[in-house]
């Protein structure tokens, strides 16, 4: 029985003029995040960005001849297309099993045995009820680990999660803080 | 050899006596040390069993009127003969500041906390609907005239469910960070919501006249309690703090490290921050309550 992923995903300006992250969700058989900090990219943004998009709304159909090497092949693409100084992240979950790359400081948490740990590159097992975060370093600037703990653990869904640590990182600095964006994620029953 | 014909016969006869009475001491002696060697090694192997550090928990309070009338803020601490089997339980209750009967709501509420003692650590939804129930009751009578905050942690085997209603305070330091744990239940909240939906900063959420204003409390009709799903772990040298608004707001979180640290027993750190507020001086200080919850090692 395969797992359903309920998700919510913030992006926000911040004090910026403009949004220049990119926050792609992408659901086929497999369900593909990625998260690139446009801050950490110079030149044109823009090219990026839609690059960026691709790799990750492809990542779940691309032909290619052997379907289980997917995600190596987006991360490889993302590897190739993106420039050196991009900070990103792609992960996939497919099944109970997730899947990620990153590239710089956009990293993934996720909650275990009452604890928040950092999920590693490579695939990772998930059950049912397990708790992820993935965002950009200036989205974890304002928020320990312990809050983001606490707040998945009496969060009821994903966007309850959000909104908490959204108040957690007003409070500290009035979202005046730079580019915003997160996606939370949490492994259903199917 | 003895020749016990040349002792008289009461004195043998004191003799017998002496042996079956020694032989009986010896038999109770040899008895409750077989029953102490036993619990010791029950004791160790429930230890091994949980396969982790056993952590236990030194804990202080400080409970102070400020510059109100009354003292509206109640506490309650379980007792610790208890902890081994039914974990700790520590909560603050405070009535609210402009209502009538703060002082009753809040003693009420933490005296329906020591009659439903021990809760379920298992089952953070079954607790949570006793505080509801509370919650309900104070309602029947007050009609929303009074209410009362409520912040309550439950710890056991080096974990923790904690559980809040209203704007008091749970504290995690650990390390060199202090993380207030439970979120503040105020118009706030709602504010910056709207504001981060729209894609606008939130100055604004905290200038609103009403900014501070509860959105649920004990004494709202069917109010809502926020719980953890299931335990955060806890470490050696972690402290927690459950407090009632009239600390931090004197003391604010980032200068709590100051008072209270791991290096101190719960003792001194709940000594040092209650003096602290007191130094302050504040003209309009609420009354302050704190309880301070040390995890230690145990050198069993």
């Amino acid at each position: 029985m395969l797992p359903v992923i309920e998700y919510n995903i913030f992006r926000h300006a911040g004090d910026s003029l403009t949004y220049d992250d990119e926050v792609v969700l992408a659901a086929s058989v497999s369900t593909t995040i990625g998260i690139l900090d446009g801050n950490k990219i110079g030149g044109d943004k823009d090219k990026f960005r839609d690059a960026f998009r691709t790799i990750v709304e492809t990542a779940g159909y691309e032909d290619i001849a052997d379907p289980s090497h997917r995600f190596e092949f987006a991360a490889e693409q993302a590897e190739c297309q993106m420039p050196p100084e991009a900070e990103y992240m792609i992960m996939e979950i497919d099944g109970h099993v997730v899947e990620s790359v990153r590239h710089g400081n956009v990293s993934a948490k996720i909650v275990m045995s009452g604890e928040m740990r950092s999920l590693p590159n490579g695939k990772f097992g998930l059950s049912e009820g397990d708790r992820i975060i993935c965002a950009t370093s200036n989205f974890y600037r304002k928020l320990t680990d312990e809050a983001i703990l606490a707040d998945a653990l009496v969060s009821e869904n994903c966007s309850e999660w959000m909104n908490y640590m959204i108040r957690r990182i007003s409070d500290s600095c009035e979202l005046k803080c730079g580019n915003l964006s997160a996606v939370t994620l949490i492994v259903r029953g199917s | 050899m003895l020749d016990f014909t040349l002792l008289s016969d009461r004195v043998v006869e004191l003799m017998q006596v002496g042996g079956v009475l020694f032989f009986i001491a010896l038999g109770a002696f040899a008895y409750i040390m077989l029953t102490i060697l036993i619990n010791v090694f029950k004791y160790k192997k429930k230890i091994a069993d949980k396969n982790d550090d056993y952590l236990i928990c030194d804990v202080a309070y400080f409970i102070e009127r400020g510059k109100r009338d009354a003292q509206e803020d109640s506490f309650y601490i379980s007792p610790m003969t208890e902890m081994p089997d039914n974990g700790l339980i520590a909560a603050v209750s405070d009535g609210m500041g402009g209502l009538a009967n703060g002082e009753d709501v809040s003693s009420y509420i933490i005296s329906r906390l020591k009659e439903s003692y021990p809760f379920n650590f298992d089952d953070t939804a079954e607790v949570a609907a006793i505080l509801r129930q509370i919650s309900d009751e104070i309602y029947e009578k007050y009609k929303l005239s009074s209410g009362a905050t409520i912040v309550m942690i439950h710890i056991k085997d080096n974990f923790m469910n904690f559980y809040s209603s209203g704007d008091s305070n749970i504290i995690l330091m650990r390390g060199d960070k202090t993380t207030l744990l439970n979120q503040r239940q105020n118009y706030v909240s709602y504010l910056v919501k709207k504001m981060a939906e729209g894609g606008i900063t939130t100055h604004d959420a905290y200038t609103n006249n009403r900014a501070r204003a509860l959105t649920d409390f004990m004494g709202n009709h069917e109010c809502k309690v926020i719980r953890t799903s299931s335990p955060i772990r806890l470490f050696e040298e972690d402290v927690i703090l459950v407090t009632s608004d009239g600390v931090t707001d004197t003391v604010n979180l980032g200068r709590l490290s100051k008072y209270v640290s791991p290096q101190l027993s719960a003792r001194t750190s709940a000594e040092r921050l209650k003096y602290a507020v007191r130094a302050k001086k504040n003209k309009r200080q609420d009354n302050y309550t704190g309880i301070i919850v040390k995890m230690e090692r145990c050198f069993l």
